[in-house]
């Protein structure tokens, strides 16, 4: 560097150099950014450098600070940094909390920074990521009815319909903004020891007595496993990182981009041939014997499902793959968990990926081997019905093209909410040892000979349960259904990645609704 | 053990039908053996070849979520 330049503090570029990369590296303070790195976390800069790539940022608001004379020194960026930058090589849009500037909280001028990031991502059609942890509204700046006011509460993020992908990363502790963005995004991933939460430990307690650790409120097991509040979790910030890098692999860039098409992945003739083999295998020949549905999904598609909370309503499993290099949806049952039976939290991941689809075009590809609904006082009392009947709404507004498969069980409401006979589908087809009907024949039997069962001496009831089931199983194979047209055909479990194949590749050329004419892109994140 | 993988328990479960002991060989894939939960039977699989070093329950006992069924030593 021109040492003469350095000294001549008139020179306006050279200043405006120096004050830049002073910001840009100093951030809120070398104890602060020693802080974290002894944390073993990094710093909001660094985790661009992780996403983006190499050399691609391109900051918006280096220069931004607090509106508040007395901290304007103090804040560089005032606590949000954003810009934009390549994964890829696709344009993205990324922002995140510095914790280095007043622990990542929000005030005015960071927040329009995230509003004005907004506005460009979705003028271009480019996905929007936040890397979250603000340790909420700034004190006392947002105390008073002026600055609170004007701290807007994200309005342009909650408006549908949805134009872009929304994506968050929950990276420390997360009160307030970020975990707000976190719930209206298509997806969220937590690092191991962040906390996502609306109120913090310190303020429950004063406002209410109760004490509570930051992982027993808002930490990864909390969620991934009992709230369903995120998509994935992560065991380090990489990871998470990466997650994102991953989920934005399958989507288009906005509502305007057609569905990410990559090379046929399908393997040569003798490869297909294997496969076949192993997919018309890999159900057990007992009804009452279970499989590994991701095994079998990972078969049937291109590649293993990138599921989205893969730890809730375990009995299905929600995701994405590709079918022919075309990105997919998948739902797929599990008959390893539950026997595959859904719940709520299954219900409302799959409604949560019908809308992600719906919106973006994409097209999804259902597996059944369901015997239908949890029962019980447990699931009913945790709104069942009403999360049942959202999918079901979901499922019959939305556009885009639906293929379903029926591997074995099919029973109830659950066979139609996850795209069964005469709820839209663009391909239903069914393998020729599915049973189809309103409940599982062993307990149908149960229900309607209940009398003759009970007359029945006890040696011999269960031979007489036995013959009963099965003469109601007889109806329940999918003849019937394929004889009336209510699906399209019975196809020979080895032919099935060819016929979704074969019916993928017509509809990638379809005619695609406009944006506003997906119904989906209107319905809530959460 | 100088090279050993323990199997888990991927949900809660009853333990039905033990199909190897220890000193079984056993190749990637191959059923050790099943639980059973809400009526289903559901195979735990080998996850890598090698040979059965421990076996952790007994049939009818319950497990939970994250239990080590099954120790594999994978050495050889």
């Amino acid at each position: 560097m021109d040492s003469a330049a350095l000294d001549s503090p008139e020179d306006p570029i050279e200043a405006f150099r120096t004050k830049r990369d002073q910001i840009r590296s100093e951030m809120g303070g070398s104890a602060k950014l020693a802080q974290l790195s002894e944390l073993g976390r990094l710093n909001v800069r660094e985790r661009f450098d992780l996403l983006l790539d190499p050399g691609s940022f391109r900051e918006v608001g280096t220069f931004a600070h607090s509106d508040r004379v007395a901290d304007s020194a103090a804040t560089p960026g005032d606590g949000k940094i954003g810009g934009h930058g390549l994964i890829a090589g696709r344009p993205v849009t990324v922002v995140g909390d510095d914790f280095t500037v007043k622990r990542g909280t929000s005030s005015v001028i960071g927040s329009s920074k995230l509003k004005r990031l907004y506005e460009q991502a979705t003028t271009a059609g480019n996905p929007y990521i936040y890397l979250g942890e603000t340790g909420g509204a700034r004190i006392p700046d947002t105390m008073g009815s002026d600055g609170f006011t004007r701290l807007a509460a994200f309005p342009e993020f909650g408006v549908r319909p949805r134009r872009i992908p929304l994506v968050s990363a929950i990276l420390g502790e997360s009160f307030g903004g970020s975990s707000f963005i976190s719930a209206l995004s298509d997806f969220v991933v937590q690092v191991r020891g962040s906390c996502l939460a609306v109120t913090s430990p310190r303020v429950i307690e004063i406002a209410t007595g109760e004490s509570i650790t930051l992982d027993e409120l808002g930490g990864v097991e909390v969620h991934s496993r009992h709230t369903g509040q995120i998509d994935r979790q992560a065991g380090t910030e990489a990871e998470a990182i990466e997650a994102i890098q991953t989920f934005l692999s399958f989507l288009p860039s906005s509502v305007d981009h057609r569905n990410i098409s990559l090379d046929s992945t399908a393997s040569d003739a003798e490869g297909e041939f294997e496969r076949s083999t192993r997919i018309a295998t890999a159900v057990p020949a007992s009804r009452r014997r279970a499989y590994d549905g991701r095994q079998l999904a990972a078969l049937i598609l291109d590649e293993a499902v990138f599921e989205i909370r893969p730890l809730v309503g375990r009995g299905l499993i929600t995701g994405f793959s590709r079918l022919d290099g075309h990105t997919v949806g998948v739902v797929a049952s599990q008959p390893m968990f539950q026997a595959g039976a859904l719940d709520v939290q299954a219900c409302l991941k799959a409604t949560r990926l019908i809308r992600i689809c719906d919106t973006f075009a994409i097209p999804m590809v259902f597996i059944q081997d369901t015997p239908g609904f949890l029962v019980g006082r447990n699931v009913e009392h945790a709104r069942l019905l009403h999360s049942a009947m959202q999918l079901h709404q979901a499922l019959v507004s939305s556009v885009t093209p639906k293929m379903t498969v029926v591997i074995r069980k099919a029973f109830g409401l659950a066979h139609h909410v996850m795209n069964g006979a005469l709820m839209g589908s663009d391909l239903l087809v069914a393998w020729p040892g599915a049973e189809i009907g309103f409940m599982d024949p062993e307990v149908g039997a149960n229900v309607v000979h209940s009398r003759t069962l009970a007359a029945e001496p006890t040696p011999t009831r269960n031979a007489l349960h036995s013959e009963l089931a099965a003469a109601m199983a007889h109806s329940t194979s999918p003849y019937g259904a394929a004889g009336s047209m209510t699906i399209d055909e019975i196809i020979d479990p080895a032919e099935t990645r060819s016929v979704l194949r074969d019916r993928i590749s017509r509809l990638a050329d379809r005619r695609i609704p406009p944006p506003e004419a997906r119904p989906l892109s209107y319905w809530p994140t959460c | 053990m100088s090279n050993s993988v323990s199997v888990t328990a991927e949900m809660s479960a009853a333990v039905w039908k033990i199909e190897i002991a220890v000193g079984s060989i056993v190749a990637e894939g191959d059923v050790l053996l099943l639980l059973e939960s809400m009526k289903m039977e559901i195979p735990v699989e080998a996850p890598s070849a090698g040979v059965v070093a421990k076996v952790c329950v007994t049939p009818e006992q319950s497990v939970q979520e994250g239990d080590v069924l099954v120790v594999i030593d994978v050495s050889a």
